[in-house]
């Protein structure tokens, strides 16, 4: 007999109650640190992917979707910007540096970037195996392709024609005549770069300088019935000269096409295949060389027909605006679930013990020391809170690795529910105050019932 | 033989101007004695008094030699674990443990070992050794005021103290109750003190104190 069975003994004569306690508490801690890890890994995510980004320039079009889909690798682009832009970008006195991105096909949904080696500093990836890729075959494949599409070093495989997004596999045409071999295998970052597959500039063009190329001479592979449009779009324009009003219209036309179906396997296939003829890009990133630069720069791009200047910081700010109060509202639903909880099992203690009172009169009527009652309650409250706690905790983890998992856009940011932070440590504290609280309180009021008028009358 | 149990001047008050005056009495160790007299006369409140659940408002109550009005509550209720046994006249029972527990439990409060076999023999006295695993809920209330007895003197008390045990028996279980009352406070060697308006009782304890309703 001690403190200990006598807790046992009245959790398990009231075992339902104590269980749904647990379980209410639960409810609430999970979702606060469901909400905590899920706003941590967003910041942390959003941080570091843009972190040495001043400027993405893309064709004409949201700055925001220039973002998400130059810098994590989301969202469909806005189109694509000639050469001669890049050009004069990367000569600009007030640049630094720039990287490009080439888009328009993917391998078992994972993106192929063609890019500079710089893109892999700049994620700050180092290699696993392998070495970095060299001419037009040879590409560098993150960890999580490595293990995913079951690639090792030296393997071949083809693109297939499409940007991915993260949502699965894009159904498109393969280029089965222009193999990539996997050159080089990323070590694993924990960042976008693992799901993505990087090689040069020129092997992308190359594939679709082949395409064109057999478009050009309206060859029989590309009589496809759901490109019918888009081949009118290039009978009208694609042999003309590519000056800029002609580009102009043409990334026009591509983002009314976007508009109407965005995110589909069609609009990528367009997207993905309208340019490379002419060895165009579909973003650049870029570094100032002076904080002047924000000034005067962003003004300057924008100036220029079909170019449209992104600040990772501005519109990641903007977003976070958006989705701040979304994630306020949930975080205080997270809070009112876990007050409910606490106020549950303060309740419910309270309630427990004060049907208790007799129990505790009889014990001290036995000669129990205040130490005892009191041990014994806080023992008993202190169980089904820190149960509570552990349990939430778990779940809040779980829920997180499950989110991580079943949306495209936590795969692609490599969100899970594996971390801890440290305020969830300031959770469970908070929580075992409540639990001492709602134990303290019933205990007291049980002290100051004289035991005479208790048991002495029936 | 020594003193046990004393009162003198004892004077209670209560809500609504009525004082209760007590007589004073002393009671030797191994002695028993009645408490008897009609209902709010005053019999709950001595054996409160006495059990040391309430204090004294005038006047002194010792018990075991030590003035009870000086001691803080925690130590009466320490002085109550180690010489006390009290059987109420609601059984307080604790419901979420068994029979065997709730006689362990006595044990453990008054800073004893918990004796299993001492607890076994008592009941097995008692002829309840086979509810030793039941709930006090699925006891009759013959066999819960039986196991009300045990855990009174599963401590071995220097004194027992009954509210109205036998108020609601028949002849038959009023006898039996009052034996085995008699019968376990002569095991332990402790007084019994009960508090009663039955007459049956008197045949089996030749003293007693009458109170008289207060006016
Ligand atoms: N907590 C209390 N508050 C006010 N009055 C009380 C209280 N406890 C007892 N009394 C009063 O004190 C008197 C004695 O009460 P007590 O319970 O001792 O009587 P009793 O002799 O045990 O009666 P019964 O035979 O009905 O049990 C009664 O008049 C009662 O109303
Ligand atoms: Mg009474």
């Amino acid at each position: 007999m001690s403190i200990w069975s006598l807790t046992w003994a009245y959790l398990r004569a009231n075992a339902l109650g104590s269980a749904l306690h647990i379980l209410l508490l639960a409810l609430g801690v999970a979702t606060i640190t469901t909400l905590l890890l899920l706003d941590h890994q967003l910041d942390d995510r959003v941080r570091a992917e843009t972190r040495g980004i001043d400027m993405v320039v893309g064709a004409k079009g949201s700055p925001l979707q220039i973002i998400l889909s130059g810098v994590f690798h989301l969202d469909t682009p806005t189109g694509n910007i000639p050469l001669e832009d890049v050009r004069w970008l990367q000569e600009h006195p007030l640049v630094a540096q720039t990287i490009p991105l080439a888009l328009g096909d993917s391998y078992r949904g994972f993106r192929i970037v063609g890019t500079e080696h710089a893109l892999v500093d700049h994620y700050g990836a180092e290699l696993a195996e392998g070495e970095l890729w060299n001419g037009v075959h040879d590409v560098v494949i993150g960890a999580t392709v490595a293990r995913d599409a079951e690639l090792e070093l030296g393997d071949t495989f083809y693109g297939v024609h499409g940007i991915a997004t993260g949502d699965g596999p894009v159904q498109g045409e393969v280029h089965d005549d222009h193999p990539y071999r996997v050159a080089g295998i990323l070590a694993p970052r924990g960042r976008v770069i693992d799901r993505l597959v990087l090689g040069s500039v020129e092997s992308v063009w190359h594939v679709h300088d082949h395409t064109s190329e057999a478009e050009g001479t309206e060859a029989i592979d590309r009589q496809s019935d759901d490109d019918h449009a888009h081949r009118h779009e290039h009978d009208d324009h694609g042999h003309n000269d590519h000056g800029h009003e002609d580009g102009h219209d043409r990334r026009h036309a591509h983002e009314h096409d976007h508009g109407h179906e965005a995110g589909t396997d069609g609009d990528e296939y367009h997207a993905g295949h309208e340019h490379h003829e002419d060895g165009e890009i579909t973003a650049l990133l870029l570094q100032y060389r002076s904080p002047l630069a924000a000034v005067t720069l962003p003004r300057l791009v924008n100036a220029r027909d079909g170019l449209q200047a992104a600040s990772p910081a501005q519109e990641i700010t903007r977003l976070m605006g958006l989705l701040g109060v979304g994630l306020d509202a949930l975080r205080l639903f997270g809070w009112i679930l876990l007050a409910a909880g606490g106020l549950g099992l303060f309740v419910g203690l309270y309630n427990a013990l004060r049907q208790r009172r007799y129990d505790l009169m009889i014990m001290r009527s036995l000669g129990a020391r205040r130490r005892v009652l009191v041990g014994q309650v806080l023992l008993e409250s202190l169980t089904i809170s820190i149960l509570g706690a552990l349990l939430g905790l778990l779940l809040g983890h779980l829920a997180m690795d499950v989110l991580g998992a079943a949306f495209s856009q936590g795969r692609q940011l490599a969100m899970d529910g594996r971390l801890f932070l440290w305020q969830e440590l300031q959770l469970f504290a908070g929580v075992l105050i409540i639990g001492i609280l709602a134990a303290l309180i019933p205990a007291w009021q049980a002290y100051r019932t004289p035991i005479a008028t208790a048991l002495t009358k029936p | 033989m020594s003193e046990l149990l004393g009162f003198s001047g004892v004077r209670q008050r209560f809500s609504g101007n009525q004082t209760l005056t007590l007589p004073d009495w002393t009671l030797q160790r191994g002695e028993h004695c009645l408490i008897m007299g009609p209902s709010g006369s005053g019999k709950t409140t001595m054996l409160s008094l006495a059990g040391g659940l309430l204090t004294a408002d005038a006047g002194h109550v010792s018990l075991d030699r030590q003035p009870l009005h000086e001691l803080g509550e925690a130590q009466r209720d320490r002085l109550r674990a180690r010489c006390v046994g009290l059987i109420f006249q609601t059984l307080h029972l604790v419901s979420a443990l068994n029979v065997g527990r709730n006689l362990a439990l006595a044990q453990y409060l008054a800073g004893q070992t918990v004796d299993w076999d001492r607890i076994r023999t008592l009941l097995t006295e008692l002829a309840v050794d086979h509810l030793i695993q039941r709930k006090p809920d699925t006891l009759s209330q013959g066999q819960a005021q039986r196991v009300a007895i045990a855990r009174a003197t599963v401590t071995s008390p220097q004194l027992v103290l009954a509210d109205e045990p036998t108020a609601a028996l028949d002849d038959r279980n009023c006898e039996r109750t009052i034996e085995l009352l008699l019968s376990q406070a002569q095991a332990c060697g402790a007084s019994l003190v009960i508090a009663t308006h039955d007459q049956r009782l008197k045949s089996y304890i030749k003293t007693t104190i009458q109170l008289d309703v207060p006016t």
